[in-house]
């Protein structure tokens, strides 16, 4: 899969939050195509309508539905089962670590302070998700 | 009876030719009007009793003659040897007793006793005379006969007394063990009071431990996010200052202003919230309709509201006013954020009574709530809508409740009637004078 055609899918509320992760994902040169639904319901909705992304990076902390909530709701769908969800958020606490691998993240990372060092973890994402390995096929 | 007191006494001479003495004996004692009883002095049986004795005593001579002369004589074995030393001290040849009837009456009796022998066996002879009846005119007999009456008296006394003692030792002896089991019950009501008091507490520090566990997992989050935030905003401004980049300056100015004020939002309502633990509240009968008029009249300086009463008068209700006016304040400020109308706000307030409370249902015309949230929306740092959005550190309508149940009421969310927005019901304490008696 080229870059051009990989999509992401950011799902967080704040706006600030949202700057910051598509400024280091530009930095990162990561991909050309990224989505932000601001809460769990407006991403799932977008989910339905059928333009389902290559990767999920998700936030916890959301109003309304919370990201622990989207996932939960989403997994449940078998269709979207497969779809790679990894959580991007402040906490490193164990709780929301265990609790969001056992709903079905794929990866947990806590959003480092620094930009250089977001970046650098985009980068990481990138090397594993685009080039080690293979993204599920979802026909939708 | 002649018969049976001749061959008594045939028997007792154990010789044929005393009979004839025994008979005059005998008819003697049978017509003799004096009473008189025959007594083994040994046993105290009495043997034989005279017509005049039964009469006397209300018995049959045959009932007499199976009675010991203990069962008439009223007198201890002490007393009786008592009355004999003083009989033998003053040359006296009778003795004072006090006989009891067959109806029980008591008769203070002279008893002259004199022995009798025949052959080998020997019986008393005793006449006795009823003193209560005939006025003695000797002074030494009346001595004592008073003197006999007062041991009577006296240990008559001393038996009522000692009864008295008896009784009163069994009442305090209930008394004590009534108090015991009072002091057992009591002891057991305070264990149970303890006990309970105990569960409360438990419950109370349950609760305080969810919410710490809740406020130190919200600090993980709600406070590092803006924190984070403005350092990495920072760093943005710095490249943009260097780089000469007024877009990202402007863009990174923006938000550290931003997330400063939420964090600093979110400090005061965290402050808050904790500091009300500790806060004691003071209940006083308040006009709850004076205080929201005021409010609204207030509000309505400023922005177009328009609001509707119903169900008034209103009764008072024991809240602080403080307290309530902070209540009203956080709910109409949270009706004016999402409970807008293009018209403006649109209020409903509609008061009624319930179980000893007012019921006051705050009710605005916006989008409203839906009821999966109608309870997380109370929870501390609670957002339904991004910072960007509606700026405010989701502590609003934590606070509001944890007010309103300080002061012994409830706040909730309930389904809108007339508006069909929010509808935000408080359940206040009514005022001691609002209760129905």
């Amino acid at each position: 899969m080229s870059k051009k055609d990989f999509r992401l899918l950011l799902i967080d509320d704040d706006e600030a939050d949202a700057f910051l992760t598509r400024m280091a994902l530009e930095e990162a040169r990561f991909l050309l195509e990224v989505e932000v639904c601001q809460n769990g319901q407006e991403a799932l909705e977008r989910l339905q309508q059928g333009e389902t992304p290559d990767l999920i990076l998700l936030d916890l902390n959301m109003p309304r539905m919370s990201g622990f909530e989207f996932l939960q709701q989403m997994k449940q769908q078998d269709c979207f089962k497969p779809l790679p969800v990894v959580v991007l958020t402040t906490s490193s606490s164990s709780e929301d670590i265990n609790r969001a691998y056992a709903l079905g993240a794929v990866g947990f990372l806590t959003k480092p302070v620094d930009m250089n060092d977001f970046i650098q973890a985009l980068r990481g994402l990138e090397n594993y998700w685009l080039e080690l390995v293979r993204l599920p096929q979802l026909a939708v | 009876m002649l018969a049976r007191l001749l061959l008594l006494l045939v028997l007792m001479t154990g010789a044929v030719q005393a009979a004839t003495q025994a008979l005059d004996f005998a008819t003697f004692f049978e017509r003799q009007p004096s009473k008189m009883l025959i007594i083994d002095p040994s046993s105290g049986q009495i043997l034989a009793a005279n017509p005049a004795a039964a009469d006397f005593y209300g018995y049959t001579p045959e009932q007499l003659a199976q009675m010991q002369i203990q069962e008439i004589n009223t007198l201890t074995p002490e007393q009786v040897e008592d009355e004999r030393q003083r009989a033998t001290e003053g040359g006296r040849d009778f003795f004072i007793f006090r006989h009891r009837l067959a109806d029980g009456r008591i008769k203070t009796v002279s008893v002259h006793s004199a022995p009798y022998e025949f052959a080998e066996g020997q019986f008393l002879v005793s006449v006795i005379q009823d003193l209560s009846r005939e006025r003695l005119s000797g002074e030494h007999l009346w001595y004592y006969h008073a003197q006999l009456e007062e041991q009577v008296d006296l240990q008559t006394q001393a038996l009522t007394e000692a009864k008295e003692r008896q009784k009163n030792m069994f009442i305090l002896a209930l008394a004590v063990q009534m108090l015991f089991i009072l002091a057992l019950v009591l002891g057991l009501f305070y264990l149970r009071k303890l006990s309970k008091e105990k569960e409360q507490l438990l419950v109370q520090v349950n609760a305080q431990n969810t919410e710490l566990s809740h406020i130190n997992q919200m600090m993980a989050h709600h406070f590092q996010e803006p924190v984070r935030r403005i350092s990495s905003f920072v760093g943005q401004l710095e490249t943009a200052l260097e780089a000469g980049n007024q877009e990202l300056k402007t863009t990174a100015m923006r938000f550290i202003h931003q997330q400063a004020a939420y964090l600093r939002a979110l400090l005061q309502g965290m402050q808050r919230y904790l500091e009300l633990d500790s806060l004691a509240f003071k209940s006083s009968p308040l006009d709850v309709e004076a205080l929201v008029t005021h409010l609204l009249s207030e509000l309505a300086k400023e922005k177009k509201v328009h609001w509707q009463v119903v169900g008034h008068p209103w009764p008072r209700v024991a809240f602080s006013e403080r307290g309530l006016q902070e209540v009203l304040a956080i709910l109409l400020e949270n009706a004016q954020a999402y409970g807008q109308t293009p018209e403006g706000l649109q209020l409903q307030l509609t008061g009624q009574i319930r179980d000893g409370y007012f019921l006051l249902d705050l009710e605005d015309a916006g989008q409203g709530i839906p009821e999966s949230y109608r309870d997380k929306v109370f929870e501390p740092v609670t957002r339904l809508v991004p910072v960007a959005t509606h700026p405010g550190a989701g502590m609003g309508l934590a606070l509001a409740r944890k007010l309103i149940q300080a002061g012994g009421g409830q706040l909730t969310l309930v389904a809108a009637k007339h508006l069909g927005g929010a509808c935000f019901r408080l359940e206040l304490p009514l005022a001691k004078e609002e209760k129905p008696e």
